[in-house]
């Protein structure tokens, strides 16, 4: 039975229904199933609307529709999560100064969160030196740059000149993500990543954390 | 044959003599080139026109001032973060549905002047009756406009992005209202211009991301393609050409665009696909090729830039007509791109736009 349930939780999410997600996570409490295998179920439903996107059978519209739903069922499960979840790692996110641009930032900021990654959101218009703050402060591993104007984009390289600065290059990675993001900033701005979509982005991600342990 | 007649006859496909080029250069360019780019300009009067030397002011970006901000009619806000660059909406009026019960949408005639998006009117009403009636005197193109974001992005400056996205799923009657507001402004806007005899209304809306349109195209017909239809229905019945310029790939819409009636279609080379252009679209609406400003133009060389537009142009020109050429060089592309793109589009038999020289955006 709990089987079925979880099945249909996970296909309201894929299906965006809202009501649907909502009236099924009451029902998975009631029937006393396992609050991380709820957890599981709805963090599948993400993954499958990350394979609808890349597809290109959803759109941004669904991916933000999706990462609210999933908003909403997380805050009914946190409490109920027996012991604290394990992180899957830890980020920095912020879109870089001179860009206020922030529905990449928080499509990717829900994806990260599904996927069990504690997220530290710096905003937008955010300075370089910001991110290392943080980074320093949290220990986290991994920083995420967001940026939709080319004419910022040159402001990516900043982030790693302060972590060298900071003399932490060596453990924390970057990744730019957004329409501005292009490969070649690898090579000349020593950013570790540029992607152009949340779905790719969140693979690299989960990538460096499994290899690193939390990030 | 002047500009005019040379421009109609491209988007009515009756054979013109050259292809219709425009090269409109970002203000922080401007600022970056001073001298140099004007005299690039005066290098090619055959793209750029009867350019006056001393007529562009080097440092000035109006209100696109980085810290400006900026209240629309609609209660909109706008940051301006760069200098030169259109700003950001941060403040949106109808983020609460609730709201809109009491919601008093603005009157664009009540204004000083045809709206911007992000700026007061460059120009009072009386300015713009007799801009058009100078240009129909002495036979150059006379166009009209409504402020670049008209419909489908002044719904999200509106809403706010991530509401919007959510009302294209949820649909409710509130989006659909809202909808019917912008077409009803819109309209009183588009009728003030088509009394005052224009031959073309400029349209832009950006419909597209990067890499696929911003909603589902199903919900897009559904809930924009009929109120594009209307507004552009209303120009269309006077005889008035319908140019519309879209930012980001919108192949999956643009015949729906076409079949609505927009007569000019100004959209992304590299985004769309240059061999998805001519497949879908070549023929069947005049296409203002928006050229690459985001990878050849500002980081390639200047061989890069001239191949790109020999082959753009080869696959889409046709001696019937149908194709022009826009480009906006924006930072940070080089000066010698610039001149590359000019010589391109010369020895593709390009050719002025308008009769008034264009050279700022």
């Amino acid at each position: 039975m709990g089987c079925k349930v979880l099945d249909s939780l996970k296909e309201a999410l894929v299906q965006l229904d809202a009501a649907k997600v909502e009236e099924l996570l009451q029902e998975s409490l009631s029937s006393h199933l396992d609050p991380m295998e709820i957890l599981n179920a709805l963090r599948s439903g993400m993954e499958e609307i990350g394979r609808l996107f890349e597809n290109g059978e959803y759109f941004v519209s669904e991916l933000v529709m999706a990462g609210e739903i999933m908003k909403g069922a997380l805050e009914v499960l946190k409490p109920r999560l027996k012991t604290e979840r394990e992180s899957t790692g830890r980020i920095v996110l912020g879109t870089i100064i001179g860009d206020l641009h922030d529905i990449g930032k928080e499509i990717i900021k829900s994806l990260l969160i599904s996927a069990g990654f504690e997220v530290y959101d710096l905003g937008v218009d955010v300075p370089p030196e910001k991110f290392v703050e943080k980074a320093l402060e949290t220990g986290a591993g991994i920083i995420g740059v967001s940026a939709l104007l080319s004419t910022s984009i040159a402001n990516t390289a900043d982030v790693v000149k302060a972590l060298e600065k900071a003399g932490i290059r060596d453990r924390v990675k970057v990744i730019v993500g957004g329409a501005a993001a292009r490969q070649w900033m690898i090579e000349k701005y020593g950013v570790d990543a540029a992607v152009n979509d949340a779905v790719r982005g969140l693979e690299i991600i989960k990538e460096w954390a499994k290899k690193n342990g939390t990030a | 044959m002047n500009a005019r007649e040379n421009y109609l006859r491209t988007v009515e496909f009756r054979e013109p003599q050259w292809i219709p080029c425009g090269v409109s250069i970002s203000p922080v360019l401007w600022r970056i080139y001073r001298e140099r780019l004007e005299e690039l300009i005066l290098r090619h009067p055959s793209i750029f026109g009867d350019y006056k030397k001393g007529s562009v002011d080097f440092n000035r970006f109006d209100v696109r001032c980085k810290g400006d901000i900026y209240k629309d009619e609609w209660g909109c806000v706008w940051h301006h973060v760069q200098d030169g660059l259109v700003g950001q909406v941060k403040t949106h009026p109808l983020e609460d549905w609730k709201i809109l019960e009491s919601y008093e949408p603005p009157d664009p005639l009540k204004l000083k002047g045809p709206p911007q998006p992000d700026s007061p009117p460059v120009e009072t009403w009386d300015q713009a009756r007799r801009r058009v009636k100078e240009d129909r005197k002495n036979k150059r193109l006379a166009c009209g406009y409504v402020p670049h974001s008209f419909l489908f992005q002044r719904v999200y400056y509106l809403r706010g992005f991530k509401n919007f996205l959510i009302d294209t799923i949820t649909q409710t009657g509130n989006l659909k209202r809202l909808i019917d507001i912008i077409v009803d402004y819109n309209l009183r806007l588009i009728r003030w211009w088509l009394e005052n005899d224009v031959d073309v209304m400029i349209f832009g809306d950006d419909l597209g991301t990067q890499t696929r349109l911003t909603i589902n195209p199903e919900t897009f017909r559904k809930l924009f393609i009929p109120a594009y239809a209307e507004i552009f229905k209303a120009c269309r019945e006077s005889g008035v050409h319908v140019y519309f310029h879209s930012d980001g790939h919108i192949m999956e819409i643009a015949e729906d665009l076409v079949k609505s009636g927009v007569s000019i279609l100004n959209l992304q080379d590299l985004v769309n696909g240059i061999d998805n252009i001519r497949r879908n679209l070549r023929g069947k609406v005049c296409i203002d090729l928006d050229m690459d400003r985001q990878k050849i133009l500002p980081f390639g060389t200047p061989m890069e830039v001239r191949r790109h537009v020999h082959r753009a142009i080869s696959a889409l020109h046709s001696p019937k007509g149908g194709l022009m050429i826009q480009v906006y060089p924006c930072s940070p592309t080089p000066l010698e791109n610039i001149e590359a793109l000019c010589q391109a589009l010369e020895e593709a038999r390009g050719g002025i736009k308008f009769d008034k020289p264009n050279v700022i955006w």
